[in-house]
């Protein structure tokens, strides 16, 4: 019997040292791991920049700024003195509301449509088209909205604005009592008086809309032209053709660029609503319209919220589209108008920024585009805030 | 009748009379169709009407004669005829009669306004109103072969009606182009967007659409589509005078103070775009990866990871003139701080380099350089962790089965499975950089004159002594000829040119990603 011990057969105990391997392997490990740690700290480091540079700019603005001259006063003329932060921000509000105008119906009608109707060959085709918009430059949106938008949309509309909702309204108006007065005609149940009433009614309302249309037509300032005859209509100050553009024309473009936000994050919010509240609601009858309206909206309405705010919060810091198509030059007198020009608080800053020599120059003008710059950067980071919460209550939910 | 032999002729009669009311009326939303399509109708009366009295009051006879007039009364009854067969007023005994009548006024219509392209000579126009009514016609006619329940009548009114509308609409839009900037035009564009919507309406019972509610989702992303095609023809429109004359000159020219320069172009503007582009390679994309790495492989779950991933988030909201104001802080203006670094980055590169890489209080290529890497950090930052999330737990845990290490697991099987998907996100961050403009601005990217820098590749020193040098890049050539335009109208088309080479480059970078990001998918899935 030759000498045994246990050890022969059964190796050593596995460690955990032995199973880390080579000391070199480990440190190296802790190397690479401190790197991508040093990496993700960048982001902190920008923020606390951003955060630090905007403050201590900002703070110098608000601690020697004669404050009279940031509220009332004429404008924002900041190379004299001037301040006016109302206009600035009066303009801001002008531009998201009018933006989210066009954005928000068009870009939920789209992703409402991509998510629920659109067949995957119609989705192939219309999804790229977003995409290719989310990536236009907003520089080409400005020279879209100056060259475009302002002259063939803003102008026509702001010159004859009222005139356009009037007729628009007596139009549908006559329409509708069109409409009931031939029901009347056509409803076997009516008696004669009833229809004779209604037509009766017709005839009234088309003479109104004669008399009124007779009426504005020589009260209207503008000209119609005459195909061919040119020297019919003076080329007077209303058409010539303003080359700066108005708050409405940029707004509108911010709008545009704002469209594939809006319809991405609403259409990931659409398609967290889960299949079976849609499958439940057609077995019991609904039509897709209906279960579309009242099932999947509601269940997807605070995501159709956060899109809203992103895209708020976007319009509002959207810079170029406004300071190329927004009419006003370095400085702007105060206007509540959509069809002057402006300066929203974004315009306002890169347009006292074109050359920065003029920046680095005396009294707070420098400074004041840091002030303007922690506002924005406060109602955005707001936004931003309040569009996480509502995304993060999509995702709780389903 | 088949019904009423079954028994029940109370229920026959009732199933009678709602197959008789279906569509017509009954629903609220029968109401508001046949009301929008009854205020069209008035609407196109009215706009006639201003034409006349505008024509009367002027002294002047329409100049393009009677017949657009004429044929415009005619499609105008044939909307009335078709909202009165709606109501029944037309009665239900002549339906088809009624179907005819509608047809063959908006046949005589149509006929009418391409007679009168004939008579005039103006055939790209006839062309126009052929081609559609012709296509309609077709699609009808096919669907009516193919499918022999489908009530061929009722497509050919809405055949009808169709080219009646496109008919006018093409008419109008050509008036409006005609008479340019005229006052009178909202008229003509009210009705020929009427006339569209009509179209739109009756292409899109075509395409089976017939919900109301389906037609406004529709037409939302329509929309957006004909947005992105009149902002396509209208930009290379205006610019297309430069680039179809003068490519190669606008290609290798430089920023001048008039139009009419021979030596304009953007080549300053593509040098400053292409190394903005290599400091967002260099800087953004090895920084993002890096971190998204971190977030999603190396991160402990603890508050400083949330504090991490808020950061990140919020960063991605920043407005990018905000970044601007940070370039400006840090580069241009500068504080003690930042001198003291400038100062200590400036004397190490001299050490090795012999010229400085950032001056103070300049605006220099690599300041605008950096801003625009920490903007798209972020982006990358977020994409990049998507992309990796996205590998599946399987083949990391087969790798530490093995034995790998985690760096070792990451670099073998997480990076290359993600790959595409970072690909995909940098691609889309480039092209953010490329054409962002605001930052450059803020940054003091120059608009106006730049002396050109020839002897680029001539040695180190003057390759690298371009990091400190002025700078400008394509979106900001774009912004300073647009502003210029209002004084100088030539710059108009220049900057028309500069904006097609920026989207044709924009584009390609974006349609790459997404069809990478396409590929991938489909191939995994």
């Amino acid at each position: 019997m030759t000498d045994f011990s246990l050890s022969d057969v059964v190796p050593p105990a596995l460690t955990t040292d032995a199973l880390a391997g080579p000391r070199a392997r480990l440190r190296k490990e802790a190397v690479i791991r401190g790197v991508f740690f040093a990496a993700a700290l960048v982001s902190v480091l920008i923020s606390v920049l951003i955060i630090f540079s905007l403050i201590k700019e900002a703070w110098t603005f608000i601690t020697q700024v004669d404050w009279g001259v940031t509220w009332g006063e004429v404008g924002w003329f900041p190379r004299r003195g001037l301040y006016d932060v109302p206009t600035l921000l009066v303009s801001s509000i002008i531009v998201t509301v009018v933006a989210m105008l066009v954005a928000g119906p068009l870009g939920l009608g789209a992703a409402v449509y991509l998510s629920e109707y659109a067949s995957r060959r119609t989705r192939a085709i219309l999804k790229p088209v977003l995409e290719v918009l989310a990536g236009v430059p907003s520089v080409v949106l400005g020279f879209f909205a100056l060259f475009f938008i302002s002259p063939n949309l803003v102008e026509k509309i702001g010159r004859n604005g009222w005139l356009i909702i009037g007729y628009t309204i007596t139009a549908f108006a006559v329409a509708g009592v069109a409409v009931w007065a031939l029901r009347a005609w056509r409803d076997s149940s009516a008696d004669s008086v009833t229809i004779f009433k209604r037509v009766i009614g017709l005839i009234v309302m088309i003479a109104l809309v004669l008399v009124l249309f007779l009426w504005v037509n020589s009260v209207a300032k503008d000209c119609t032209p005459v195909p061919g005859d040119i020297a019919a209509c003076p080329s007077d100050s209303a058409f010539t053709v303003k080359r700066s553009g108005q708050l409405a024309a940029a707004a509108i473009g911010v709008g545009i660029l704002t469209i594939p936000l809006v319809a991405s994050v609403a259409e990931d919010a659409l398609a967290s609503v889960p299949r079976q509240l849609r499958e439940a609601s057609a077995g019991l009858g609904a039509r897709k319209a209906t279960t579309t309206r009242q099932v999947v909206l509601p269940a997807a309405v605070s995501g159709i919220v956060a899109a809203f705010i992103i895209g708020i919060s976007r319009a509002l810091g959207e810079t170029m589209v406004v300071f190329m198509a927004g009419g006003a030059a370095d400085a702007a007198r105060f206007t509540s108008s959509p069809f002057d020009g402006g300066l929203t608080m974004t315009a306002g800053m890169a347009s006292l920024a074109t050359g920065t020599d003029s920046v680095v120059g005396e009294g707070l003008t420098f400074q004041s585009l840091y002030f303007v710059g922690l506002l924005l950067f406060l109602l955005t980071l707001v936004l931003n805030v309040l569009a996480g919460r509502f995304v993060a209550r999509v995702r709780e939910r389903y | 009748m088949a019904l009423s032999t079954l028994g029940g002729g109370d229920i026959s009669a009732r199933v009678e009379q709602t197959i008789q009311r279906r569509g017509s009326d009954g629903t609220p939303l029968a109401t508001l169709w046949t009301t929008l399509a009854a205020g069209g109708a008035v609407l196109a009366i009215i706009a006639m009407f201003a034409t006349w009295y505008a024509a009367a009051r002027t002294a002047n006879a329409l100049a393009s004669g009677w017949l657009p007039p004429f044929a415009l009364v005619l499609i105008v009854i044939a909307g009335l005829a078709l909202v009165a067969k709606q109501l029944g007023v037309l009665g239900q005994g002549r339906r088809i009669s009624s179907d005819l009548f509608v047809y063959g006024v908006g046949i005589i219509s149509s006929g009418a306004l391409i007679l009168r392209q004939v008579a005039k000579g103006d055939l790209n126009n006839m062309v126009y109103v052929l081609v559609l009514p012709l296509v309609f016609l077709l699609v009808a006619l096919v669907r009516s072969l193919r499918n022999p329940i489908s009530k061929p009548m009722l497509e050919l009114e809405q055949v009808a009606l169709g080219i009646a509308s496109i008919g006018t609409a093409l008419i109008i839009v050509k008036r409006l182009i005609d008479s340019e900037h005229a006052a009178g035009g909202w008229v003509w564009g009210l009705l020929a967007g009427l006339a569209v919507i009509i179209a739109a309406l009756v292409a899109c019972q075509y395409l089976g659409i017939l919900s109301m509610f389906q037609v406004m989702l529709f037409g939302a992303l329509a929309l957006s589509t004909i947005i992105l095609i009149v902002l396509l023809v209208q930009v290379i429109g205006d610019g297309w005078p430069v680039l179809s004359e003068r490519l190669g000159d606008f290609w290798s020219g430089t920023l001048r103070s008039r139009s009419t320069d021979d030596r304009l172009g953007i080549s300053q503007g593509i040098i400053g775009s292409f190394w903005i582009a290599v400091f967002v390679v260099v800087i953004a994309f090895p920084i993002g990866i890096a971190a998204a790495v971190y977030l999603e492989e190396y991160a402990p779950r603890n508050w400083f990871t949330n504090v991490l991933d808020i950061v990140v988030r919020n960063l991605a909201g920043v407005p990018s003139v905000v970044y601007g104001l940070l370039g400006l802080f840090l580069f241009v203006k500068g504080t003690a701080i930042t001198h003291w670094f400038i100062d200590r980055i400036n004397s190490f590169w001299m050490s090795t380099f012999d010229s400085s890489l950032i001056e103070k209080g300049q605006s220099t290529l690599f300041a605008g350089g950096v801003t625009l890497a920490i903007l798209v950090l972020p982006i990358v930052i977020i994409t990049a962790a998507e992309a990796v999330r996205a590998v599946p737990q399987s083949l990391r845990e087969g790798a530490f089965g093995v034995g790998a290490t985690k760096w070792e697991v990451i670099r073998s099987q997480v990076l290359p499975f993600a790959a595409p998907g970072i690909l995909t996100g940098t691609l889309l961050a480039l092209s953010r950089a490329v054409g962002e403009a605001a930052p450059l601005i803020l940054v003091g990217a120059i608009t106006g004159r730049l002396a050109p820098r020839d002897s680029m590749f001539s040695g180190m020193e003057d390759f690298l002594g371009q990091f400190a040098d002025r700078f400008t890049a394509m979106p900001i050539v774009i912004v300073g000829w647009v502003r210029n335009a209002g004084i100088d109208e030539g710059f108009g088309p220049a900057a028309g040119a500069a904006i097609v080479v920026l989207l044709v480059f924009v584009i390609m970078m974006n349609s790459v990603a997404v069809l990478l990001r396409n590929y991938f998918e489909k191939k995994r899935a």
